[in-house]
């Protein structure tokens, strides 16, 4: 019994320092803030009328509270606070005795003004300091043709370079808050009879029920609303342009905003939109059908090369085609190791460049780069540690990897090499496909907000594969993807685009 | 326990009737049938193929009545229908011989693909670690529901088309005059090559279980009749290439003649093309497997009523894992095989009639009655 005690005794500890923790009124308050040297509280005393005013001297605008707020204070016409109301030209002041919202106005850069310092009746005028991040270029998902602009950390400015680009009243942006201690602002951001209501009901249910502490980031949040959490798959997309928000929002889907992170979350996606690059739709369609096919190419090349190398080395030697044999003897010969090792050891090396030059400034990565890729690589081959011929396979899966325009899933498809080279290892070519099955039924059983995941192709929609591995010219691309359900399912009426643009079938020379 | 209305977020489309009566019907079978076809009526096997496709036609359409019919009594698949005509002990009697049956089908699947795989790639391949890492890839699919199952279905047409496309590389080498003297067998020939091809059109029952997991399913007939037709066509046409190509000498010693086919196509890159192909044939097997283990476990729950399909699933593979370990050699396989094909031939083209005649009768002493 004697553990049940303490353990009684701790729940009295905890229960009492949290109810230090938590003031109980006004004073209690302010004296555990007049603890943090930026917070500012004064008694001001003026001719006809004297308060107390504290405030974060870190949380607001140093201008525009010298500007807008103090020299009212001074005038004769002042004797109350409703007349502070009256007077002061700030928009949105809030009259409250309610101390969790005093408290929770203080810490987001409101300024409190009280007649007695005890007193719960107080006034708070808004005066939030707005600094961050200038509007820069994307740096993750850059683009050679289209807008340049990304998000920043703060999210009133992603809002508004959203807004900018959707001018109507039915772009809606509902806020909630997420994290017991950090209570973030996260947007839920949609355009009102496009998205459909199904989904929009799922997100806000999957982000309000979310139980944790505190919010960083919009890839904490994908992962914690994601569908299935155990998948190495990412369901969500998180992107920093603002335009392809934006188009998605067109299209249907849900833009999700996190304060402080600078990338919007679009849900619901596909598998194949994580291998569609934003500037496909900059370019002509042919070209941009060669390219997000030549993408997917690189995403099976990535994830099979060095698993069929080993496959076919340790087991298939027959399907080496004879004239081929000479060159894989001449450089196998002086490699000690079998080949799973050896692709081991030369994917980790590449995995090892990869990081370390993700980890370090720009300026000493660029020295990574070389000394990796040179100088290792024709080491190791000299040395006899790899062949060759490998060296290459994995040099350009590793490179195949790379164009996957999404960060996240190019991690994915590069790790997703490892189970496949052990799989080769076991069973050869056998192996790659037990392997491949077993990923294939994964992705079949995965759904991105209830939505099939990897749509297109199944659950068959040809309309959707409209925009998908091809990308059909724009005046094709008459409605929106099935894929979401949208509220308007018809982006313009075909026929009536052909009349205005004047083709007319006429004949020869007429 | 039997739910009446599937939900339709379970439910799939129509069009996927074709898949999976396609996919159901090419199985480890076609790799083979050319020379079983051949067997008695030499070149001109082509005709009682064509002629076993045409029947399975007439039992699909057959099998459609009995389903449509079906509509104003419940649940319209076989379980429920069996528990009806025929009462609770009678009919779980007969349901456990329907899974029992498919069980087979599935296992013989799963052990002939091993057998395969033990004669042309890994002569020491494991059937118990295969079968082993086989099933639980599988399971995690059936754990999906029969949208994923579809899903495979789907998918594996898909992969599975381009390697029957590629035997048409082989025209090249042909002997068109090898089909000459055309249809000069004796009408007993046609029917023993019409009853061999049998197990080779068997799968497209299965649709007597997942009949209520399709929407509008209506317009599900059409799509089977597409599937139908188009197995059909891909039977007759290797059919044919095998009569071109081979002698018919030659074919009485191929076992695997699709194989074979495989083993004369060479690409710049790829030496032994039939390596590639036999491995690709995985893709057969899943989601035949796939649907046959479902269609298992779900018996068991209809049957027994208190046990979940997800834990009759676990038994389901357990067993398979057992029988695969147990079937030793090729005989065995033949043997099972063998006896399948007869409990099909009587479960497609007299039991299926037979039912439909039993609700007719059914039907009209029903009316009475209300008479």
């Amino acid at each position: 019994m004697l553990w049940f005690k303490k353990e009684k005794e701790k729940e009295k500890i905890n229960t009492d320092t949290r109810k230090t923790d938590h003031p109980k009124n006004v004073r209690h308050l302010l004296n555990q803030l007049k603890r943090n040297p930026d917070f500012v509280h004064y008694k001001h005393v003026g001719g006809s009328f004297s308060c107390w005013i504290s405030f974060f001297s870190s949380l607001i605008n140093d201008e525009s509270i010298h500007r807008d707020v103090l020299p009212f204070l001074y005038s004769d016409k002042i004797r109350s606070l409703d007349d502070i109301r009256k007077n002061v030209p700030i928009e949105k002041m809030i009259r409250t005795s309610d101390l969790k919202e005093i408290q929770t106005k203080l810490m987001v850069g409101f300024i409190l003004i009280q007649i007695r310092e005890n007193s719960n009746n107080a006034l708070l005028i808004p005066s939030v300091l707005r600094e961050g991040r200038q509007i820069e270029k994307s740096e993750v998902e850059t683009s050679i043709i289209g807008a340049k602009e990304a998000f920043v950390e703060a999210i009133d400015t992603n809002i508004s370079l959203i807004r900018k680009r959707i001018p109507i009243p039915q772009f809606t942006v509902e806020e909630l808050r997420v994290g017991k201690i950090s209570n973030t602002r996260v947007c839920l951001t949609y355009i009102d009879g496009i998205a459909n209501e199904e989904n929009i009901n799922t997100a806000r249910q999957r982000i309000k029920d979310l139980e944790i502490d505190h919010l960083i980031d919009t890839s904490a949040l994908s992962q914690l609303i994601s569908d299935n959490a155990r998948s190495p798959f990412p369901v969500f997309i998180d992107t920093e342009r603002p335009d392809r928000t934006t188009a998605g929002l067109y299209e249907g889907k849900i833009a999700v905003l996190v304060d402080g992170s600078p990338n919007a979350l679009i849900i619901p996606t596909t598998l194949v939109e994580f291998f569609n690059a934003f500037d496909d739709y900059f370019v002509v369609w042919h070209f941009a059908t060669a390219y997000r096919l030549l993408r997917l190419f690189a995403v099976a090349f990535s994830v099979l090369s060095s698993a069929t190398y080993v496959a076919v080395l340790s087991f298939h030697y027959q399907l080496v085609p004879t004239d081929l044999l000479g060159a894989l003897i001449t450089s196998r010969s002086v490699v000690p190791f079998s080949p799973m090792v050896e692709a081991l050891i030369l994917e980790i090396m590449i995995e090892l460049l990869r990081e370390a030059g993700a980890r370090l400034p720009t300026k000493v990565g660029q020295t990574m780069g070389i000394v990796g890729g040179i100088v290792i690589g024709t080491a190791s081959v000299q040395a006899g540690l790899t062949s060759n011929v490998l060296l290459i396979l994995v040099a350009m899966s590793a490179l195949a990897a790379f164009t996957t325009p999404n960060y996240k899933m190019g991690t994915t498809i590069r790790f997703l090499r490892f189970p496949f080279i052990v799989a080769a290892n076991i069973w050869g070519l056998l192996g790659i496909t037990v392997c491949f099955t077993f990923f294939v039924c994964h992705l079949l059983r995965l759904t991105s907000l209830g939505r099939p995941f990897i749509e297109p192709i199944y659950p068959l929609r040809l309309i959707d594969l409209k925009d998908s591995f091809i990308r059909f010219p724009y005046s094709h691309q008459t409605e929106r993807p099935m894929f979401l359900r949208p509220g308007d399912p018809s982006r313009f009426d075909y026929k009536r685009s052909k009349k205005r643009a004047g083709i007319q079938q006429n004949d020869i020379d007429e | 326990m039997t739910s009446p209305k599937i939900n339709e977020t379970q439910q799939v489309s129509p069009k996927n009737t074709m898949f999976i009566i396609g996919m159901m019907q090419i199985g480890v079978g076609l790799l083979s049938f050319q020379r079983i076809a051949a067997l008695n009526s030499a070149q001109d096997a082509w005709f009682p193929v064509l002629l076993t496709g045409a029947s399975t036609l007439i039992i699909m359409g057959v099998i459609f009545r009995l389903l449509e019919n079906e509509k104003p009594y419940g649940t319209q698949e076989l379980f429920s229908m069996h528990k009806r005509f025929f009462g609770t002990i009678v009919g779980n009697a007969l349901n456990v011989v329907a899974i029992a049956y498919q069980f087979m089908v599935g296992l013989v699947f799963l052990r002939a693909y091993i057998e395969i795989i033990n004669v042309w790639i890994f002569p020491k391949l494991s059937p118990l670690a295969f079968s082993f890492i086989f099933s639980v890839i599988i399971w995690y699919l059936v754990m999906g529901g029969f949208r994923a199952i579809t899903g495979i279905f789907y998918l594996s047409f898909i992969y599975i088309l381009p390697l029957n496309l590629v035997d048409f590389y082989l025209i090249g080498d042909s002997h068109l005059s090898n089909l000459l003297p055309m249809l000069e067998h004796m009408p007993y020939d046609y029917l023993q090559s019409f009853f061999k091809m049998i197990p080779c059109y068997l799968g497209f029952e299965t649709i007597l279980f997942y009949y209520p997991f399709l929407k509008r399913p209506k317009e599900a007939k059409q799509w089977a009749m597409f599937g139908l037709t188009l197995t059909t066509s891909v039977y007759v046409t290797l059919c044919i290439l095998g009569t071109v190509y081979f002698s018919h000498g030659e074919l009485m010693t191929q076992v695997w003649p699709i194989i074979s086919f495989w083993k004369s196509i060479h690409f710049p890159l790829f030496d032994r093309f039939e390596y590639l192909g036999m491995i690709l044939w995985i893709w057969a097997l899943i989601p035949s497997f796939a649907l046959g283990t479902w269609v298992v476990s779900r018996g068991i729950r209809e049957i027994t009523g208190y046990i979940k399909q997800k834990y009759a699933l676990i038994f389901v593979f357990l067993l398979n894992i057992l029988f695969c370990t147990i079937i030793h050699n090729r005989l065995q396989i033949n043997l099972i095989l063998h006896y399948l094909s007869y409990v099909g031939f009587g479960f497609l083209y007299i039991y299926i009639p037979f039912l439909f005649f039993w609700q007719w009768i059914l039907k009209k002493k029903r009316r009475r009655k209300h008479v």
